[in-house]
């Protein structure tokens, strides 16, 4: 997880041309980000600027028209979403982000795949080294547990968590993937704030750790309090990007939020 | 070349029936999303009101014909009313299991009042061959193609232009949206489940005379049904229509010319193919992504 | 974990000593014909219930089993054009039982190559449709499979026995004690299997499948593993088919017998280890309750009902029903207080 000081790139994410045309509509038009290793970034932009496209695009779900996405240096541009796991980048999911009939601590487990080795002969003689794999797996699994602060659900089946627990519950199973960047996708949509709030502190922790976190979100307030920098979309085009003092100033990007928040009053 | 002909035209009035059947199971498993594996097994269902009405009951042919459509109508109605609308919004995989146990009640219920033994249907038509140019026509099965292209093309201009099939289209394609504008979609379900299956019925009741009637005939059809579903592309009418067609042509063809003995075996060879190459189905357009 | 394993071995030992207690010939060879049904189940609900994915083609496997196995012990010799004929000399009955486990385990890999680039309707269709060609190739290669005609004398298997030499396993105990072997290894296989690191990726797929690929669970390579596994216990279901009963015909490629096995899986419950020997001991056992009682057609129509029955009031199925019930007694008693405790039993 650690990448050494001398071997550690200065761009951990790069998008170049970015665009995405489905049935005549043109969806991201040219986009270009860098993220850079151990900050907070976020993607902002009013409904349907294709923040979410950028994110399936970047893991794997989707393919671009034109482009394309590199990792660590590597081109992922059209690998699989498993292949992109593997080398470290990981997304959590607005909505379908869990197991929802397995147990909390089921969920966990199962999100540590990459940690194990183990193959099918392994687990079906019960092989010593499985077992010793079993047994860190699950000490592992409890100490995610401890650290999402849900060791008192371990037990629940995860359909049946609140609101707020099964979005902690999402972001847990996508850190135990071990990612060196981690897809956050808008995870304090529906809270409330003192539960934002208290993922705002999560987030951080989570970054103080090391992980490089890119950020979907349209809470405002923590964006501008987490964020190292900020790109925000407009229909598909890129209109600004820069630290969060800028963004705020940046007068394309009040006419941006205005413009929609006009339509919606109006709507 | 008569051979090869002669080929052709079997496999045409094959085909028309062959593309009821596809055309009621698109209805069904296209549009409703149900995997209806009773489906082959409302065909056999028509077939033997054509066997207790015209062989038993000495009835008239065509009346049974009409009678055979209205029951199959009634059934699939009840089925869908009793068995899926509790289960509608369920997992695919347990409407698909329901479907199978009705599958196995009907072709037992089948076997218990009819026995294994296959049935004779009397065909209301000449014995004797027409023939033109070196091809023997039987009456019977211009008869049949006939009265599959007349319920084609009927069937056709009640899904694209009727009221009904506006209602339809509406249901399968936003549901709530259409119960906004006043569609009574728990109705529409039930007709069109009902109508699918009458569909099924007629068809078998339309081929009895051609064929024999037996209580495992609706396994072959409800496989080969779905074949043609597939070859057509899912919920595509025309497509449905022109698989039932190619199917056909393509068993005729391939038992004259391969093997009889693998004749049926062709269409699971041909869907097996289709999945690898095309799944969208071979006439339906490429489909949109997103 | 503890409790659990004992209540296991009790079972898998009472089971065991009912050719002692209960020497009724008759009853030896109707539970030895449903475990063999079982063991078929279980290896369904290895796919059906662990990966979620609906194969109605799962009686091929058992077929493909049963008749190589019942091949490779025959020896043939079969024309295969080009007049280069393939002639195999009758093999050992154990090296023809694991020759139908592979061949059976390829098959598996083919169908998953193929049918799991679709999913739903589509997969289902595809694994009918592949059961369907390999029912006619067995009717209708006739130099090989006899067709319609069965493969006949197919020998029984053996084993060495200290003191008594090799012994021809034929009479209804030792047919029983083979059978049960077997599904107990089945069984055990699987319940291995689906706790560990690749059973938990299929149940993830199953629950999830776009989640499961954002941590990094190659979905594919993940259902292709388990079709092949089930496949090969569905193969060694079938030979062990193929050396009691000692008669195949292409009938063991009937759809009735994939919708027997769906039905026991779901019956029992599928996902759940106990669902398919539950659900199999009922089915397997009820159409000898049913036979003096009333005509074959209406035992299948029983059976219709039954399962049409049970997914509409029961979805879940037996297992989990009874599970609910007794959790529910547990959870009354005494809380469990510890949350890794509870995880890991």
């Amino acid at each position: 997880m650690t990448v050494s000081a001398a071997g550690q790139p200065d761009t951990l994410l790069s998008l170049s041309g970015i665009s995405l045309r489905i049935a005549g509509l043109q969806i991201l038009s040219d986009v270009d980000l860098r993220v850079e290793p151990g900050r907070i970034v976020s993607l902002i932009g009013p409904n349907g600027a294709g923040k979410t496209t950028a994110f399936n695009i970047i893991s794997g779900y989707m393919r671009p028209s034109a482009g394309s996405v590199h990792f660590l240096g590597q081109d992922i541009t059209g690998k699989q979403p498993h292949e992109i796991a593997e080398l470290g980048l990981v997304r959590s999911f607005q909505r379908t982000n869990i197991f929802g009939n397995c147990t909390v601590f089921e969920n966990l487990l199962t999100a540590f795949h990459m940690q194990g080795r183990s193959g099918l002969l392994g687990a079906i003689f019960r092989l010593p080294a499985f077992q010793r794999e079993e047994q860190a797996l699950k000490a592992r699994t409890r100490e995610m547990l401890g650290f999402l602060e849900l060791e008192h659900r371990a037990d629940d089946l995860a359909a049946n968590l609140s609101y707020g627990e099964q979005r902690l519950l999402g972001v847990g199973i996508a850190l135990a993937a071990q990612p060196k960047l981690l897809l956050l996708d808008e995870p304090a949509a529906g809270l409330n704030p003192s539960e934002t709030e208290d993922f705002k502190q999560m987030v951080r922790r989570v970054a103080d750790s090391g992980i490089t976190i890119l950020l979907v979100e349209h809470d405002m307030h923590m964006v501008m309090s987490i964020s190292d920098y900020i790109m925000v979309l407009n229909q598909g085009h890129r209109i600004a990007d820069g630290g969060p003092a800028d963004i705020q100033s940046d007068p394309e990007v009040i006419r941006a939020y205005l413009g929609s928040g006009l339509q919606r009053a109006k709507a | 070349m008569d051979q090869f002909l002669q080929h052709l035209v079997n496999g045409t009035v094959l085909g028309a029936t062959y593309a009821l059947l596809g055309i009621g199971l698109t209805l069904i498993f296209g549009i409703m999303k149900v995997v209806n594996f009773a489906h082959g097994e409302l065909y056999a269902f028509g077939a033997y009101v054509a066997y207790a009405l015209v062989s038993l009951l000495q009835m008239d042919y065509f009346v049974a014909l009409v009678l055979a459509a209205g029951l199959g109508l009634l059934l699939g109605a009840a089925i869908e009313f009793l068995l899926l609308r509790r289960c509608r919004l369920e997992n695919i995989d347990e409407v698909m299991l329901i479907m199978i146990g009705v599958m196995i009640i009907m072709q037992n219920a089948e076997l218990l009042a009819w026995g294994g033994v296959a049935k004779v249907v009397p065909t209301p038509f000449p014995q004797e061959s027409i023939i033109v140019g070196g091809i023997y026509l039987s009456p019977t099965r211009l008869f049949v193609l006939g009265a599959a292209i007349v319920l084609l093309l009927a069937f056709y201009l009640v899904i694209e232009r009727s009221r009904l099939g506006l209602a339809m289209r509406a249901t399968f394609q936003d549901e709530d949206a259409a119960r906004i504008v006043g569609v009574n979609v728990s109705r529409i379900y039930t007709l069109t489940f009902g109508l699918g299956s009458s569909l099924a019925a007629i068809t078998g009741a339309l081929l009895a005379p051609v064929f024999v009637v037996t209580p495992t005939m609706g396994d072959l059809a409800s496989l080969k049904a779905f074949a043609i579903v597939i070859l057509g592309g899912l919920g595509n009418i025309r497509g449905a229509a022109l698989g039932g067609f190619a199917l056909a042509l393509i068993e005729e063809f391939g038992a004259a010319y391969i093997s009889t003995a693998y004749r049926d075996a062709i269409g699971f060879l041909v869907i097996l193919v289709v999945m690898i190459a095309r799944p969208q189905g071979l006439f339906a357009a490429k489909e949109r992504v997103g | 974990m503890i409790m659990r394993r004992a209540s296991f071995l009790i079972i898998v030992v009472a089971l065991a000593l009912l050719p002692v207690l209960w020497p009724d010939p008759y009853l030896l060879s109707v539970v030895a014909a449903a475990g063999i049904m079982i063991i078929a189940a279980i290896s369904l609900n290895l796919l059906l219930g662990f990966t979620g994915q609906l194969s109605l083609g799962h009686a091929a496997f058992f077929g493909i089993g049963a008749y190589t196995s019942a091949l490779l012990s025959l020896g043939f010799d079969v024309d295969l054009g080009f007049s280069s004929p393939l002639v195999v000399e009758p093999k050992p009955v154990w090296v023809a039982f694991a020759g139908g486990i592979v061949m059976a385990s390829l098959f598996g890999w083919l169908l998953g190559k193929v049918a799991f680039r679709v999913r739903g309707a589509y997969f289902v269709i595809v694994t009918i449709s592949f059961a369907q060609v390999m029912r006619m190739v067995a009717l209708n290669w006739v130099d090989l499979t006899e067709g319609p005609m069965a493969l006949v004398s197919i020998p029984p298997l053996s084993l060495w026995v200290p003191g008594d030499g090799v012994v021809r396993l034929v009479s209804k105990a030792a047919t029983y004690w083979l059978v049960l072997a077997a599904g107990v290894l089945a069984y055990v296989i699987v319940a291995n299997l689906v706790r560990s690191r690749i059973g938990r990726a299929a149940i993830a797929l199953r629950e999830n499948e776009v989640l499961a690929k954002s941590i990094g669970i190659p979905v594919t390579r993940c259902l292709i593993v388990f079709s092949v596994l089930s496949a090969g216990i569905a193969g060694a279901a079938g030979g062990l088919y193929a050396h009691t009963v000692r008669i195949i015909d292409p009938d063991v490629f009937l759809f009735i017998y994939t919708i027997t096995m769906v039905i026991m899986v779901v019956a029992g419950g599928k996902g759940t280890l106990a669902g398919p020997v539950v659900g199999g001991l009922i089915f397997g056992l009820l159409p000898e309750v049913l036979r003096g009682m009333v005509a074959p057609e209406v035992q299948w129509m029983i059976y219709g009902a039954l399962m049409i029955l049970i997914l509409l009031f029961m979805p879940k199925g037996i297992v989990p029903a009874f599970g609910r019930v007794l959790k529910r007694r547990k959870i009354s008693v005494r809380r469990r207080p510890s949350a890794s405790q509870g995880a890991s039993s």
